[in-house]
């Protein structure tokens, strides 16, 4: 018996050392390799040498990623949220509600490739967008919205009903008690989710590969305009051989950027709850 | 006697399921009417009938008529109803605002607007519940700040700010130390004068205290309606005799 709980146990410590030290290598890695090319310039300048992307720096890609994801999120997060309020306060049928639970499983079982291939037919051939920051946005859109409803809805559901039952006994509106208690009361948890759902979204290549994502753009100006895209352009750097320690540069703030997203996201739900409960 | 009130052969299922079979009752206005009887006899569910909060609930149907003056509940708009007919719930629930947001929550949903009037009503009804004193300094800290009985007296300060004619109240001090049981029922004497208050309890002794009327359910059905001394000192029905003296309870 005592043998086999330390086996047990030593399993679990080092399946744990082991996944640890793969992440911890994978960070070393990548930051090792694309350190050299890390400066203030490429952040800041465009990619240039005579290969393009050979040289200068990725701030056009980073522009473009944040337009992509912002895109994505609003076009996103508003219907997300507002299924979520309807399947949690305002759906009565239960057969209704297993469906639309239903579709949004579905939806998140979309490979990511078929979703970039849908925008690509339907808005930029059929309907003539043509490759732009907006078409894409669209595909990232639907690649997201069942990770926040998900998130949304399990906030809505974790409310205490003696909350919303009490509006309810005051005489006020579903409508007014979701503006004036729901919305506030479950704001960490969807500013997390909405957040975590925009790091899905800024990693995601296959979406905006036939929609918007272009090898070079300058600045994003347009909702009409194709941009650079930081996963794209890794993709690019890494397919054509352009160059590797650029290729790791652009991995290395693309990881970061989505690092940062996750660990503000957690925070502010932490700090939420926690001014939730003592307030 | 004046009723506000009135069941017309109520019947209640939970998924066809009764809870509450063919009760018919009067509510006289401006009393205090108990409503006793043992752990699952319906008097929940009675009170949430009222005023159809048991709509929110899937799976619950009424049978019968619910009269409010005259009106049945049914034609009546859900908002307009449960304005007139304030509930409590058992734990208290205060908002996770201010004391004085909790006041105006409602007050602002129906349109007050005025800062000066607002400010009014909020000492009024806070008063009413005997609460102002104790918070009038600060009426700008969390309600959940405040101790259990205080919020139960809050949140009934707030249900009044609706200006209900019925005051529902499900065992609002099952969860209170003796003290704030004092504060709630010298409120609840008072509060009579201007509103009918409906009172769930399973406190027997709270029942003779402050009840000018009785109802006793038993297993889902009315067993007695009474004046209180009649009630509980000639009991008409075993039952009754039997709750009483402490079998059930």
């Amino acid at each position: 018996m005592k043998c086999k709980a330390f086996l047990v146990r030593s399993w679990a410590y080092l399946s744990m050392a082991l996944v640890a030290a793969v992440i911890l290598f994978l960070f070393g890695y990548v930051f090792v390799q694309g350190g050299p090319v890390i400066t203030w310039e490429f952040f800041t300048a465009s990619p240039s040498g005579s290969v393009l992307g050979s040289e200068g720096g990725i701030w056009p890609a980073i522009a473009g990623s944040l337009c992509f994801t912002a895109t994505a999120v609003v076009l996103g997060g508003i219907p997300a949220i507002a299924t979520a309020l309807y399947l949690v306060f305002f759906c009565q049928s239960k057969l209704l509600r297993t469906v639309i639970q239903m579709v949004i499983q579905n939806i998140a079982g979309i490979p990511s490739i078929v979703l970039g291939l849908f925008a690509y037919s339907l808005l930029v051939r059929a309907l003539g967008l043509g490759r732009c920051v907006l078409s894409a946005g669209v595909a990232l859109a639907i690649m997201i919205l069942p990770f926040i409803e998900v998130r949304a809805e399990k906030a809505f559901r974790e409310l205490p009903p003696a909350l919303t039952q009490s509006a309810y006994a005051l005489g006020c509106s579903k409508s007014y008690t979701i503006w004036k208690i729901v919305l506030p009361a479950c704001r960490g948890e969807l500013v997390s989710g909405v957040i975590l759902g925009a790091c899905y979204a800024m990693g995601a290549t296959a979406p905006l590969m036939f929609t918007g994502g272009v090898a070079y753009a300058a600045m994003p100006v347009s909702l009409t305009k194709p941009a650079m895209a930081l996963p794209l352009h890794l993709y690019l750097l890494l397919a054509q051989g352009t160059s590797i320690p650029q290729a790791y540069g652009t991995a290395f703030v693309l990881m970061m950027v989505v690092l940062l997203s996750n660990f503000l996201a957690a925070l502010y739900a932490k700090r939420r709850n926690r001014a939730w409960k003592q307030s | 006697m004046e009723t506000i009130l009135t069941l017309k052969d109520v019947t209640i299922t939970y998924d066809k399921k009764p809870a509450l079979e063919q009760v018919s009752l009067s509510f006289p206005k401006n009393r205090i009417t108990a409503v006793i009887g043992p752990s699952g006899c319906g008097k929940t569910t009675l009170l949430r009938a009222m005023n159809r909060m048991l709509e929110e609930e899937p799976g619950a149907a009424v049978e019968g008529q619910i009269l409010l003056n005259g009106d049945d509940v049914r034609k009546l708009p859900s908002e307009e109803l449960r304005r007139r007919v304030g509930l409590v719930f058992q734990t208290p629930a205060p908002f996770p605002f201010s004391i004085y947001k909790n006041m105006t929550f409602a007050l602002r949903y129906y349109g007050v607007q005025n800062q000066e009037r607002l400010a009014a009503l909020v000492r009024e009804k806070l008063t009413l519940a005997g609460l102002y004193e104790e918070v009038k300094d600060r009426l700008d800290k969390s309600a959940l700040k405040l101790s259990g009985g205080q919020q139960q007296r809050l949140c009934i300060a707030r249900a009044l700010t609706a200006e209900p004619e019925v005051l529902l109240l499900d065992e609002p001090c099952s969860a209170l130390d003796i003290r704030s049981i004092e504060a709630i029922e010298a409120m609840l004497l008072k509060l009579k004068e201007t509103y009918t208050i409906i009172l769930v309890t399973h406190n027997i002794a709270q029942a003779r205290r402050i009840a000018d009327y009785t109802a006793f359910f038993n297993n889902g059905r009315l067993v007695e309606f009474g004046e209180k001394g009649a009630l509980f000192l000639q009991p008409r029905h075993e039952e009754t005799k039997a709750f009483l003296s402490g079998v059930y309870g």
